[in-house]
């Protein structure tokens, strides 16, 4: 949903006055919004010992999410900003099902199951007098790229998104600034700058942005049916990110990004580790049809325990919305880590491939294939096909 | 480097010294508009009709027309600007009442003033009349500092602070005759924001406090218009209005060109509701709706529904009056004829970049004429505002900006790319040719979403004028069209 809410609420504050002869309505519309969506996801999954059938342990999990959005009423009626206002605001948050979650562990180590209660998307996002000159404050999807998906809600490619492969999180908490950069026509720019917490609520691929959980194993009876907080330390974390390219609305979205940050370690939580990281990216689109993303980046990881590491991580992705209902999607993600003082080398590599069947702006079923070989996770090899149904229910942007 | 690169090169070379020599004569033809000038100055009255002039579209302030002398703006000064702008001479235009408290809107993109001919062949007289006899214009936004005020050393405490209270500035070329300009003055009040913002209505803060009409020289007018449009002679402005509409009325409208491509397919929609079928109350739709019910204009006597309204006598001030609208100059007509539209057929276009672009063809079985609303961008509108389509093509609003950029999925009307260009026709269904939508008394179509869900498109047709609405109808879009537009928004806009 993230991609999703972000992109369709700038569109409403932004297309206001551009067509036609327009009116705002007399009779006030609605200004709040609230829509619950239900995921079920899981399938086979091959983790060495042949194929099992689990709920979802990778990607987008079983899932009830609860969104919130609402348009500020007080903008509306003024009808435009004299310097800077409150546009828009969202509160967005889960209970995901979690069947294998670190921490909630028995004491022969063996992780089990969890409900946690994750923070998704919530941010303020202000305008400005200066038509696309705008920021968000919150917890916001970090500009790690722009998202190469054709339809983003809920996708299972997110999770070899560079921001979730790279950094380990999908959403930031901070601020989050875009403006043109350059108002040509002929070569516009767009700039996108983040600074952020550096993951202070990332506790964990698999619990981003969870502030609390439920233990569902009867053996662990610290967590069992009992509301326990999340690791939400904060450990002097920060990411900075500037990034500048064709807008987003461009056919062809050219950019370049810089990133430098002092990010809690995806591998080690209990440290951090200082990285930076250059790339470029390109967007192309094909009407309303095909996406096709292709996305570089490459820098240095220095990391607490004095490891220092050399990395360039590849993610492309082609997306195809076909015969009116269905969208095909394939993305693929590689990553070299090179320890230049031990001269080793850890690679990783990703590829997912799904079909979606879009039955209405409600209600969507796809099948998720993937195959990973992460060297990062002890060599492992996982392979397996995940059935996802996406429900919603309720009114939003 | 090949040969033909270096000859390339070697033309380029050439040609450079005469393509900027062009400039300069470009340059020379805009300030040859003030040749005939004193100083470079083009001086005109303006006048205003006063307070009790009731068709102000809005609500009025209290220092409208308080005083004959203050804020009444009956001086106009057009003269170029120092600087060129985007390549084109900006104009610096000044607005002064009698105690010289001065307006001044500099690096005025005057084209945007012009009337643009969108059609080529006989096409161009409907478009003409279309262009021409519609109120459009630009806008200068105070709090992006678009204009400048200057106030008179005499001025009193209150109109000082009325003067502080201005943040827009309408600069309209009018729809009553060629040549008549007007300038809208808008100022806030915030005196009772809280109570408005509770309110169930959209009444904002903004307030009129001077309005002024003037006529700019017909020799500048008529120049304006050849610049902007080169390929027709200025000549099209002196035909008379009617003589423009009976000439147009043999025209056969050319569908294919407009689009920009061919039909694919119609969608396979669901019509929820027909307004006078379903004899739906009739509500102000707009602020300016709603003001026009208050000031007696329209609807005034009774509850109207989208049934007995095609019953209604709607009194209109068509052009007996090329000054004012003049109440006494109430023609009255009806427009039964909407009773047989009952249909809402809208197809998918095929352009080269997109398959989301839409015409929508409003008529019915026993109708016998057709409105034709095409280029549509559904993905572009939502449910908080009414996107109104005047009939011709590309027909300019009132709402311009003066410095615009186009920067997403929409456009400023003077930058639309040819083959997304917005039309709307009344033709006859039978022969396909233009008719005169004023002479059938509807001005403007307006599209909306019902609501978030943005999956029903609300569609109203609006009288000639009084801009009351005479005719809706709700039709329900496919689900993965519905979805396709979702992706649309998701993928070209910011």
């Amino acid at each position: 949903m993230r991609k999703y809410i972000i992109l369709s609420i700038a569109a409403i504050t932004f297309s206001l006055n551009l067509i036609s002869q327009t009116s705002i309505k007399f009779k006030k519309q609605p200004t709040s919004f609230f829509y619950s969506q239900l995921n079920l996801h899981g399938g086979f999954i091959d983790e060495g010992n042949g194929y099992e059938f689990k709920p979802a342990a990778k990607g987008i999990r079983n899932r009830l999410s609860l969104l919130g959005f609402f348009r500020s009423g007080k903008t509306l009626q003024k009808g435009y900003i004299q310097k800077t206002g409150i546009r828009n605001a969202c509160v967005a948050i889960s209970i995901d099902y979690e069947p294998s979650y670190f921490l909630n562990t028995k004491e022969d180590g063996t992780r089990t199951s969890a409900f946690q209660l994750r923070l998704m998307d919530n941010w303020i996002g202000f305008g400005t007098k200066k038509r696309r000159v705008n920021f968000w404050l919150g917890n916001r999807r970090v500009e790690y790229g722009h998202n190469p998906r054709i339809d983003a809600e809920s996708n299972f490619m997110n999770r070899n998104s560079l921001q979730v492969r790279d950094l380990g999180f999908w959403w930031d908490l901070g601020w989050f600034f875009k403006a043109p950069l350059v108002k040509n026509p002929e070569k516009r720019l767009d700039i996108t700058l983040q600074l952020s917490s550096g993951g202070w609520l990332f506790n964990g691929n698999p619990s981003q942005g969870t502030i609390m959980f439920l233990g569902s194993d009867k053996e662990i009876k610290d967590t069992y049916m009992s509301p326990t907080f999340g690791n939400m330390r904060y450990n002097n974390t920060f990411l900075s990110i500037a990034h500048i390219g064709s807008p987003t609305y461009s056919k062809s979205e050219l950019s370049g990004f810089v990133i430098i940050g002092n990010i809690r370690d995806q591998y080690n939580l209990d440290s951090t580790v200082f990285l930076n990281r250059i790339g470029i990216e390109n967007i192309y689109k094909f009407g309303e049809k095909i996406k096709i993303g292709n996305q570089f980046s490459t820098g240095t990881n220095h990391y607490q325990d004095g490891r220092n590491m050399l990395t360039a991580h590849l993610n492309n992705s082609f997306d195809w919305y076909f015969a009116k209902k269905f969208v095909l999607s394939i993305c693929q993600y590689s990553a070299i880590f090179h320890d230049y003082n031990n001269k080793t080398n850890i690679i990783d590599y990703s590829i997912v491939g799904g079909l979606g069947y879009i039955i209405n702006q409600n209600l969507k079923l796809r099948i998720n294939m993937f195959y990973d070989k992460e060297q990062h996770w002890n060599s492992r090899t996982h392979n397996g096909a995940y059935l996802q149904l996406i429900a919603g229910f309720g009114k939003r942007p | 480097m090949n040969s033909s690169k270096i000859t390339l090169l070697f033309i380029t070379i050439l040609i450079t010294p005469f393509s900027l020599f062009g400039n300069l004569n470009e340059k020379d033809k805009w300030k040859n508009l003030f040749k005939n000038y004193p100083d470079n100055k083009i001086v005109i009255e303006a006048f205003c009709p006063g307070l009790d002039y009731k068709y102000d579209v809005g609500e009025k302030d209290a220092f409208y027309h308080k005083d004959e002398n203050q804020l009444v703006f009956n001086k106009v000064t057009i003269e170029p600007c120092q600087n060129m702008f985007r390549d084109l001479l900006g104009l610096k235009i000044t607005f002064e009442d009698n105690v010289g408290n001065k307006i001044i809107t500099d690096k005025t993109n005057i084209l945007k003033l012009a009337p643009k001919i969108e059609c080529k062949g006989e096409m161009s007289i409907p478009e003409m009349l279309s262009e021409e006899y519609n109120r459009f214009g630009i806008q200068f936004r105070g709090w992006r500092n678009e204009f400048e005020i200057i106030k008179s050393p005499n001025i009193s405490p209150e109109y000082s602070e009325a003067m502080d209270r201005i943040y827009r500035i309408q600069l309209v070329n009018n729809c009553l005759e060629p040549t008549k300009w007007e300038v809208v003055i808008d100022a806030e009040d915030y005196s009772d924001f809280k109570k408005r913002r509770k309110s169930e209505n959209q009444l904002n803060q903004r307030r009129i406090i001077a309005h002024s009409w003037f006529n700019v020289p017909m020799d500048f007018y008529k120049a304006l218009f050849s610049i902007k449009n080169p390929e027709f002679q200025s000549s099209l402005i002196d035909l008379s209005y009617d003589e423009m509409s009976s000439r147009s009325e043999n025209v056969t409208i050319d569908f294919e060109s407009l689009r920009g491509g061919s039909i694919e397919e119609e969608l396979k929609t669901e019509i929820i509701e027909i307004g006078h079928q379903s004899e739906r109350p009739i509500i102000p739709l707009d602020p300016e709706e709603y003001y026009k019910k208050q000031f007696g204009l329209i609807l005034h006597e009774k509850q109207y529904n989208y049934k007995n309204i095609l019953d209604t006598e709607l009194p209109l001030t068509r052009f007996q009056d090329r000054g004012f609208y003049k109440s006494e100059n109430a023609d009255p007509f009806y427009v039964q004829w909407l009773k047989h539209i009952d249909d809402v057929k809208i197809n998918r276009l095929k352009k080269k970049d997109s398959n989301l672009y839409t015409e929508i063809r409003i008529g019915g079985e026993y109708s016998p004429y057709e409105i034709v609303l095409g280029n549509v961008d559904l993905a572009l509108m939502n449910e908080q505002i009414l996107c109104g389509f005047l009939f011709g093509v590309n027909t300019y609003i009132t709402n311009i900006r003066n410095k615009s950029t186009p920067h997403s999925m929409g456009y400023d009307p003077t930058q639309y790319p040819d083959e997304k260009k917005p039309y709307l026709y009344l033709i006859d269904k039978k022969t396909g040719t233009w008719l005169n939508n004023q002479y059938k008394g509807v001005e403007k179509v307006y599209v909306s979403y019902d609501d978030i869900d943005r999956d029903i498109v609300t569609i109203h047709v609006l009288s000639y004028e009084r801009i009351v609405p005479v005719w809706m109808a709700r039709v329900k879009l496919p689900s993965d069209f519905v979805e396709q537009l979702r992706v649309r928004r998701r993928l070209f806009n910011y």
